[in-house]
């Protein structure tokens, strides 16, 4: 079973976690068009890569960022869950 | 015919005490210490099982749990493996897949009929429609091996986790150098074997006082633990293998792994090489070491290595008689020690005929081996049969090649490359953290195994935080362990690559003619590695006839990846004790003596309704609802998600997550609340509580609490907003206490002023019930009078006891989840995923009402924007009708039916005995549902079970009291 | 053979929690001792007024003691907290695990290593045992590692039966009540 290093309970088994999904940046929903939104909405890229994904450990409540390859599924990095607000728009892509 | 030889010091078996057994009914007799495999061809057992498909005898092959003719029925087990399973007295042991017994099995009829079930038979033959019923019956009574008892009584068997720095697979001289070299760098050692004992597969050919002298390292370090007779079955991400042990399962995870699996002999592929008498030497090697067998009164074997000849002079020196060597090699020039040794074999009365190749194994009349026809072979392999001769043997052991027990490695990730020089797969790169050693990396010779498993078990130390790489060069074995094609062609075939499935050469042949010709193809239409064996003795061989057809190197086309688990386990050891979660709220116990029948939900056990003697279920659920219509009801509602969010953000937070408005809301006051996804889509509801400017309790739906707290979570880490989630779902009791009574009765209880003037409908206060801390809130969900009322867990069972006991004399009746949604449904609330599916948004479920669209977001808003302008896909109503009989009974999904098209479905339905009608939801189609408001009584069709219609009305809703005067006191209403 | 081993609920102990931005400042200010570390304990006070303080994450606290502490009954009183002090009702049920083979009957229930553990940190662990959260405090003792375990109430039934077989094939006990 694979296992997560969560930045604050350490490495555990990936069944003790809760996908979020990958961090997306919502369009301004006062500016953009149906078109725009219903993209966001919907669609995902599935597209093999490095990704930011929402992760929670289940036991704790807490949230974090894992930046994990999809094509190994290596997990890369970890971030609090304030790098959404802090670190994540530098890196975004955009 | 096999036999017991004299006692020898380092046999497996104590002689001194004798295990009575019984195999096909008869009693047999065998020693503490064999295996049923080794007790049965002692006792002279001719045939152990019928092979799968053409029921043909079967005795020993592989003698190592490989091959599936030994697997047994004992007792109510079904699938024993008899080469591993000790033998115990009193065992009932019999064969597997045979009608009417192993002897007189009436499905040995098939082997004659073969020519008539060629490759592919099945799909070409039962495709037909009408047939196939038929078919697929007559099959599944002729497929499958051994039988299930469903008396038999449930055992659990343990599941558990461990941990080690270093897991070394395999217990032979490479493994248990590697065990031994990363325990000496300071590593806790973790060593697995299939085996009883370590030492490897072939114990007495390797230098035994060398092994001996690892072994006794072994049992003497704290440093090792020694998993025997487990298979290492799977491997999975990050270093976890599943350990199948007798009685439990390991889920060991180790910081670096050693695969010293070694290497697995493969058999020769000749005419008749299936007959009772004909298996591999390292079979006989093993019988003959640790049970003292001998394979039979004269031996020829079939040869293309080194082994061979070690084998013949083993057998030699333990006095049984090789009459024969068949080489399939033309020379043996190429190694002096391969010369030295047959030399030998020579010199002991053994004759070798190189070139030479069995042509096919004659049966006696009894079915056993009574002799081989063999004959010269030219460089392309293909035999010269009319040259063939005949020697006399009860014997035929095959020592021509190996295959790399590679599965664990494969699926860890390690690639494998062919070499031709040893023709053997070997790996390649290695994934980190994981180690080779021995044969299955290409080391053959016994002192290079012992070096080779002391690398990767330096190695692999190092890698889990313990002493130094050594990282030395492997050196692969020089001489070829493996013949590059030890198959031979028959005109009658019956020359099986596959013992488990009884596939032919020519079944394979003409499977790849048909166009299955790549390993992948030729396995699923063959089935070939399909069995209980997993291609342990057939994968190399089906490889080597599809590279020679196809000419094509072995390399270019590879192997399959055997899943894990790549061995058959039973499946008491993957169930464990089955862990199912099941959540008690906190007056749980109170229900029992009340007559609960619990129903799930969720994971909670939560009551259906309260059974009392002579009532029937409907009878119990109706006075259930009379009670809370016309005096006072009391429900355990612990299983809401309850939640508190403090802060000064709290109301923000609130009016981003719900659809509706909460900044504004009153302290003191409750709202509804809608929560939506990005979609739009409703996902959950409850009741939002403001007790403090910066305070609000809010609850969720049962079954949306845990998901619904975890979302709201990552919400609030998004947005980061300055307020604080508290789950307080288990920690807070909740009954909605409701009835026209349940003022009266709580009043002396409480320390407020129950009065409507000074408690509302809406309202929530804080107050202390029966001494204890509560909140409350007038909540409407049942359309009386009600309160809910949450306290502390631990006060849940005093509070529940007070409310039972001052409601006693007052017709006051606990009521279930059964009562609880006929009450709603009677009110016209709909209950977010059983009324709304995972498409519905508020305009198709008419809750626009609370929604707040002026807010500037709400998690869920901008699409509403959007399908707003589109319009409802879907329409929830209320509908109502009549009495129904038995075979009208309207349920939940049921189809509204519209001339001939589908236009809705139902998604409640049940009777109000306070209406005295039935009532429902309906999910229906927009335009149609528009349409019903000019036919004449709004009439729809409902199609039942039975095929029969239901006429039903559309109603309005809420069905009992519209006004909702009861819930909210109007005096008057 | 010794019966060491014991899965005992513990029933005479009360606990509450604090989160929010002022939840340090404020229990230190009742006097409590705060563990520095996120996921490590420390403990408050001596003999019957002793509790166990452990920080969940970075900024949540568990405090458990004896039911009528002074310290646990000032905290968790119903009195008005400051604001950005934020009580959390705690009504875990708590129980210890301890004795010969204590090791074996958690590995059947819980994927974590516990052999790894540097008690002399502290360490507090977040886990799943059963498949349902926990909070573990390991401890020395004398009969090797003691483990102190608190759960959501409404697993508990689920949590202890579950355990207790298991205990009982290890020739352990399961004692319903047990005051420490």
């Amino acid at each position: 079973m694979k296992l997560l290093v969560c930045p604050l309970n350490g490495p555990r088994p990936v069944t003790e976690f809760a996908y979020g999904g990958e961090v997306r940046v919502s369009p301004d929903p006062d500016a953009c068009s149906d078109a725009e939104w219903g993209n966001y909405v919907f669609n995902r890229s599935g597209s093999p890569g490095q990704k930011y994904e929402w992760w929670c450990h289940a036991a704790s409540g807490f949230w974090f960022i894992a930046l994990r390859d999809t094509t190994t599924d290596l997990v890369i990095a970890t971030y609090p869950a304030e790098f959404v607000q802090t670190g994540f728009s530098r890196v975004r892509p955009q | 015919m096999m036999y017991r030889l004299a006692p020898h010091a380092d046999e497996w078996i104590d002689r001194s005490i004798i295990v009575n057994f019984f195999f096909e009914g008869k009693e047999c007799q065998g020693y503490e210490g064999d295996t049923i495999s080794s007790a049965l061809v002692a006792a002279g057992v001719p045939f152990l099982g019928r092979s799968f498909k053409y029921h043909r005898p079967r005795s020993l092959l592989s003698f190592s749990n490989h091959d599936s003719n030994t697997l047994f029925q004992v007792g109510e087990v079904p699938n024993v493996r008899g080469d591993v399973t000790p033998l115990r007295a009193g065992m009932r042991v019999s064969a597997i897949n045979t009608f009417g017994g192993l002897s007189k099995d009436r499905a040995r009829v098939l082997d004659r009929l073969s020519s008539f079930l060629p490759v592919g038979f099945y799909y070409k033959a039962f495709h037909s429609k009408r047939l196939f019923p038929h078919w697929e019956r007559m099959f599944r009574a002729l497929t499958g091996l051994g039988r299930v008892s469903l008396d038999a009584p449930r055992k659990f068997t343990a599941k558990r986790y461990a941990f080690c720095d270093v897991l070394v697979v395999g217990a032979g001289a490479s493994g248990l150098s590697a065990a031994l070299a990363a325990a000496a760098a300071g590593a806790h050692v973790a060593l697995v074997d299939e085996s009883l004992q370590g030492g490897g597969i072939t114990p007495l050919r390797t230098p035994n006082s060398t092994l001996e002298a690892l072994l006794r390292k072994l049992s003497q370090s704290d440093k090792i633990t020694f998993y025997s007779a487990t298979v290492a079955a799977g491997y999975y991400a990050d270093h976890w293998l599943a350990l199948a042990e007798p009685l439990r399962m390991t889920k060991m995870r180790a910081k670096a792994v050693v695969f010293a699996t070694g290497v697995i002999e493969q058999p020769a592929v000749f005419r008749n090489n299936d007959l009772p008498g004909v298996m591999l030497a390292s079979a006989a090697l093993r019988l003959l070491a640790c049970y003292r067998i001998a394979p039979g009164r004269t031996i020829v074997i079939v040869a293309a290595n080194r082994e061979a000849y070690e084998a013949c002079l083993e057998l030699v020196a333990n006095s049984l008689r090789v009459a024969a060597i068949l080489e399939l090699r033309s020379t043996l020039q190429h190694s002096l020690e391969d010369l030295k040794l047959a030399r030998r074999c020579e010199d002991l009365g053994v004759k070798i005929f190189t070139a030479s190749a069995p042509y096919q194994a004659i049966a006696a009349s009894n079915g056993l081996l009574k002799a081989v026809d063999y004959g010269p072979i030219d460089s392309s392999g293909t035999i010269n049969s009319q040259a063939a001769k005949r020697i006399e043997c009860d014997s035929l052991l095959m020592s021509v090649g190996w295959a790399p027990a590679s599965h664990l490695l494969a699926q860890a990730g390690g690639s494998t490359v062919f070499s031709p020089e040893i023709q053997q797969f070997v790996p390649k790169e290695l994934p980190a953290g994981i180690f080779v050693a021995g044969r299955l990396n290409g080391v053959f010779e016994f002192n290079s195994r012992l070096d080779d498993g002391h690398r990767a078990g330096t190695d692999a130390a190092a890698y889990s935080g313990y002493g130094e790489t050594r990282g030395s060069e492997v050196t692969r074995s020089t001489r070829c362990p493996s013949h590059p094609y030890p198959i031979v062609e028959h005109p009658a075939a019956k020359n099986f690559v596959d013992f488990d499935e009884d596939i032919q050469v020519k079944d394979l042949q003409n499977a790849i003619q048909e166009g299955f010709d790549s390993s992948e193809l030729l396995k699923r239409y063959t089935t070939v590695g399909m069995g209980p064996s997993q291609g342990q003795h057939s994968n190399m061989n089906a490889l080597r006839i599809l590279a020679r057809a196809r000419s094509m190197s072995v390399s270019a086309l590879g192997l399959t990846t055997a899943r894990p688990m790549y061995h058959p386990i039973p499946l008491k050891l993957l169930a464990g004790r089955g862990f199912h979660p099941v959540r008690r709220t906190p007056v749980d116990a109170m229900h029992g003596a009340l007559g609960a029948m619990w129903m799930p939900a969720g994971n909670w056990r939560r009551c259906e309704y309260y059974g009392v003697s002579g009532e029937t279920r409907d009878a119990s659920i109706a006075a259930e609802v009379w009670a809370v219509r016309h005096a006072v009801g009391l429900i355990d509602v612990g299983t809401l998600g309850k939640i508190e969010i403090h802060g000064p953000m709290a109301g923000e937070f609130l009016d981003r997550v719900y659809a509706g408005n909460f900044s504004n809301l009153r302290v003191g006051m409750t709202r509804y609340g809608l929560m939506l996804d990005e979609s739009g889509v409703i996902i959950d509801d409850g009741v939002i509580a403001r007790l403090a400017i910066d305070l609000f309790y809010f609850t969720t739906t049962t079954s949306g609490s845990t998901a619904v707290f975890r979302e709201l979570l990552r919400l609030n880490a998004l947005w980061g907003l300055e307020c604080s989630l508290i789950n307080l779902t288990g920690h807070m009791a909740a009954f909605n206490f409701a009835g026209p009574l349940c003022r009266a009765i709580l009043q002396p209880l409480i320390d407020i002023d129950l009065a409507e003037a000074e408690f509302p409908f809406l309202g929530v206060r804080e107050a202390r019930l029966c001494g204890v801390a509560a909140r409350l809130m007038r909540v409407g969900f049942v359309g009386e009078l009600g309160y809910e009322i949450h306290v502390a867990a631990n006060a849940g069972i005093v509070v529940w006891k007070a409310l039972m006991s001052a409601g006693q004399d007052r017709g006051l009746r606990p009521f279930g989840v059964e009562a609880q949604r006929v009450l709603r449904l009677e009110k016209g609330h709909f209950i977010v995923s059983q009324d709304t599916d995972g498409l519905t948004d508020p305009y198709e479920a008419n809750a626009m009402w609370a929604m707040n669209m002026r807010k500037p977001f709400f998690v869920g808003q901008r699409s509403l924007r959007i399908l707003e302008k589109r319009g409802p896909r879907q329409k929830l109503v209320g509908i109502e009708w009549d009495g129904a009989s038995h075979s009208t009974l309207v349920k939940e999904s049921h189809l509204v039916i519209d001339g001939v098209n589908i236009a809705g479905r139902i998604t409640s339905a049940l009777y109000s005995a306070t209406l005295k009608k039935w009532i429902g939801f309906a999910m229906l189609n927009p335009d149609f549902a528009s349409r019903t408001e000019s036919l004449p009584n709004r009439e729809i069709y409902i199609r039942t079970d039975s095929g029969k219609m239901q006429l039903a009305r559309i109603a309005t809703i809420p069905f009992y009291d519209p006004k909702n005067s009861r819930q909210k006191q109007i005096l008057g209403g | 053979m010794t019966h060491d081993l014991v899965l005992q609920v513990l029933d005479k102990r009360g606990c509450c929690g604090f989160k929010g931005p002022r939840a340090v400042e404020w229990l230190r200010d009742q006097g409590l001792l705060l563990p520095t570390q996120p996921n490590s304990w420390a403990i408050s006070g001596k003999n019957l007024e002793e509790v166990i303080v452990a920080r969940l994450g970075a900024s949540e606290f568990f405090i458990e003691g004896m039911v009528g502490t002074e310290i646990l009954e000032r905290v968790a009183s119903n009195t008005v907290k400051p604001s950005g002090v934020y009580p959390v009702l705690r009504e875990d049920c708590a129980f210890v695990i301890s004795g010969t083979n204590v090791d074996e009957v958690l590995a059947q229930v819980c994927s974590f290593n516990f052999a790894d553990l540097a008690l002399a940190a502290n360490p507090v662990i977040m886990t799943l045992v059963m498949d349902v959260a926990v909070l573990i405090v390991p401890q020395e003792s004398s009969v090797g590692c003691r483990y102190r375990v608190w759960c959501d109430p409404t697993f508990a039934r689920y949590i202890l039966d579950g355990l207790e077989p298991i205990v009982i094939e290890y020739g352990g006990v399961h004692r319903e009540t047990y005051y420490e």
